[in-house]
């Protein structure tokens, strides 16, 4: 069960490494970090505090749009069908379906984050921004996973997706910007919140996503 | 009588957030209610022609 | 045993004959209590110490916005219904309550506001408790759009059953939220463990105008609930009568 859980986990990471689609992302957080001080126009990005909030609107819709592709081509091209017929758990393909999507969507942008952060603000420490987006980009993950399964009915997706997605990314928004903001060296709460609803939704949304893709399937 | 009435209307100067929150209440629940309301009808009348039709 | 006292209601057709003097009752039912929930809203009840008249737009809002949840709880149990037992009526009544609590969502949200201006001196504040609710009715608004977009696709209807699902993690925050953050908005007077807070003379009306509401809604959502039923019937060609 395990050799099946890294074949295809490499056959993910693969595909993602080979072809753009999760190059985009990351491409894509670049891109719209740029527009915010640009959009400020001559006031200072140091004064307005800006940076953070930037940060994790860029992190949440590159987000968004890598998770359009998240079962799209596999269920496309039969290879969620083939896998359910040679009798390969659903659970196993969904765990590493998530692995690879943050791997790609959610870890390089926790990484470039606090660089950005540096460039723009002057601020150094930026290790509470790199441990939020750690969390919470696994947590936008998971959460996105079953709303993308969902998705694979209809043909107009797009714009659906995003608004349906939305206004669940939202308490992890909320609690990723208040930790964020903690200057001090104090163990704040918001972190605690985020390590609780990333414990819950380990649990519960590959659950869901497994029961919607059996049905989908079939 | 007169200043009485205006008394109630005027709600001790609070008159445009009180009578604006039921505007609003009875204009939507109106709309809403008519909008259910008609495309039942609509359906009754469907309804009414494919049974003539059978007949 | 349940499900054997369900399937007696399962099918559409005999649902219908439930349902009729159910959704007439609850009609003359509305308009009576409505109307002298207005009346003593709007004449007898006396204005609050605190907040003088503007306390007379509770009667409004307070309602709503229970119903606004109600309605959500509801869409949630069809839709957990008809994930266990399959009965595709269940799914038929859950699909049909959204465009009714959206409605009252937005009553709830614009006469809140409406409300605060006075007491709070905005017309919004970024709390819990209302942006909770917002994000009610952009749960909402999902669903209705899923619900469009699925208009030619068979599997509309597990979609539709699972996102209001997974959306139902919203109703307990709502609840909750001015007990577990320091917000602007009033903490409960109603529903508490040790009995409303209320005094007598604003609860009568609050209680008659919220039995109104009820009642409305359930006559809003089962006329919805009949209509499709039938617009399903002509859809699939098997009509009679």
């Amino acid at each position: 069960m395990f050799k099946v859980f890294i074949a295809i986990l490499q056959k993910d990471l693969r595909e993602n490494f080979l072809s753009n689609k999760a190059w985009f992302s990351i491409s894509f957080f670049m891109l719209s970090l740029l527009i915010f001080p640009l959009s400020f126009g001559k006031g200072n990005l140091e004064e307005q505090n800006i940076i953070i909030p930037a940060i994790w609107i860029a992190a949440l819709f590159s987000n968004l749009i890598a998770l359009e592709q998240m079962y799209k081509d596999d269920f496309k091209d039969g290879t969620l069908l083939y896998y359910s017929i040679n009798g390969i758990s659903m659970s196993i393909i969904v765990v590493a379906k998530c692995i690879s999507h943050w791997l790609f969507c959610g870890l390089p942008i926790a990484i470039i984050a606090p660089i950005c952060s540096y460039i723009f603000s002057g601020e150094s420490n930026n290790f509470y921004l790199f441990l939020t987006l750690f969390l919470g980009t696994a947590i936008l993950t998971l959460i996105g996973s079953p709303i993308s399964a969902i998705m694979l009915g209809i043909s107009a997706r797009g714009p659906m997706l995003t608004f349906i997605t939305l206004p669940f990314y939202l308490p992890t928004i909320i609690f990723g910007v208040m930790g964020s903001n903690v200057t001090n060296n104090n163990i704040n709460a918001e972190i605690y919140l985020l390590l609780a609803i990333l414990s819950l939704g380990i649990v519960i949304f590959p659950i869901l996503t497994i029961k919607i893709l059996r049905t989908v399937i079939n | 009588m007169l200043n009485k009435i205006i008394f109630f209307f005027e709600m001790d100067g609070y008159a445009f957030f009180i009578w604006s929150a039921y505007a609003f209440w009875f204009f939507l629940l109106t709309l809403l209610s008519i909008k259910v309301i008609s495309r039942k009808n609509s359906i009754e009348k469907k309804i009414k022609e494919l049974y003539l039709k059978e007949q | 045993m349940l499900l054997k006292k369900i399937h007696r209601f399962a099918n559409p057709n005999k649902f219908l004959k439930v349902i009729y003097p159910f959704k007439k009752i609850s009609l003359y039912m509305a308009v009576f209590l409505l109307f002298i929930g207005l009346m003593d809203a709007l004449l007898f009840s006396p204005p609050d110490y605190q907040q003088s008249q503007t306390v007379r737009i509770m009667y409004i809002h307070v309602p709503s916005a229970w119903v606004s949840l109600l309605a959500y709880i509801m869409i949630f149990f069809f839709s957990l219904m008809y994930i266990i037992w399959k009965f595709p009526l269940f799914i038929l009544i859950a699909k049909e309550i959204p465009i009714i609590g959206i409605s009252f969502t937005l009553i709830t949200l614009v006469t809140g506001s409406l409300w605060g201006k006075p007491t709070w001196g905005t017309y919004w504040v970024w709390d819990a408790r209302l942006t909770s609710f917002l994000v009610l009715l952009f749960i909402y608004m999902g669903l209705i759009f899923l619900e469009k977009a699925f208009k030619f696709s068979n599997n509309g209807d597990i979609s539709f059953a699972y996102i209001s699902i997974i959306g139902a993690i919203n109703i307990p925050v709502i609840k909750f939220s001015v007990d577990w953050w320091n917000t602007l908005h009033q903490p409960a007077s109603v529903f508490r463990l040790d009995g409303p807070t209320i005094s007598a003379e604003m609860l009568i009306p609050l209680i008659i105008m919220s039995l109104g509401i009820l009642f409305l809604f359930f006559f809003l959502a089962l006329t919805n609930v009949e209509s499709a039923i039938q617009e399903k019937k002509i859809n699939s060609q098997n009509f009679r009568g």
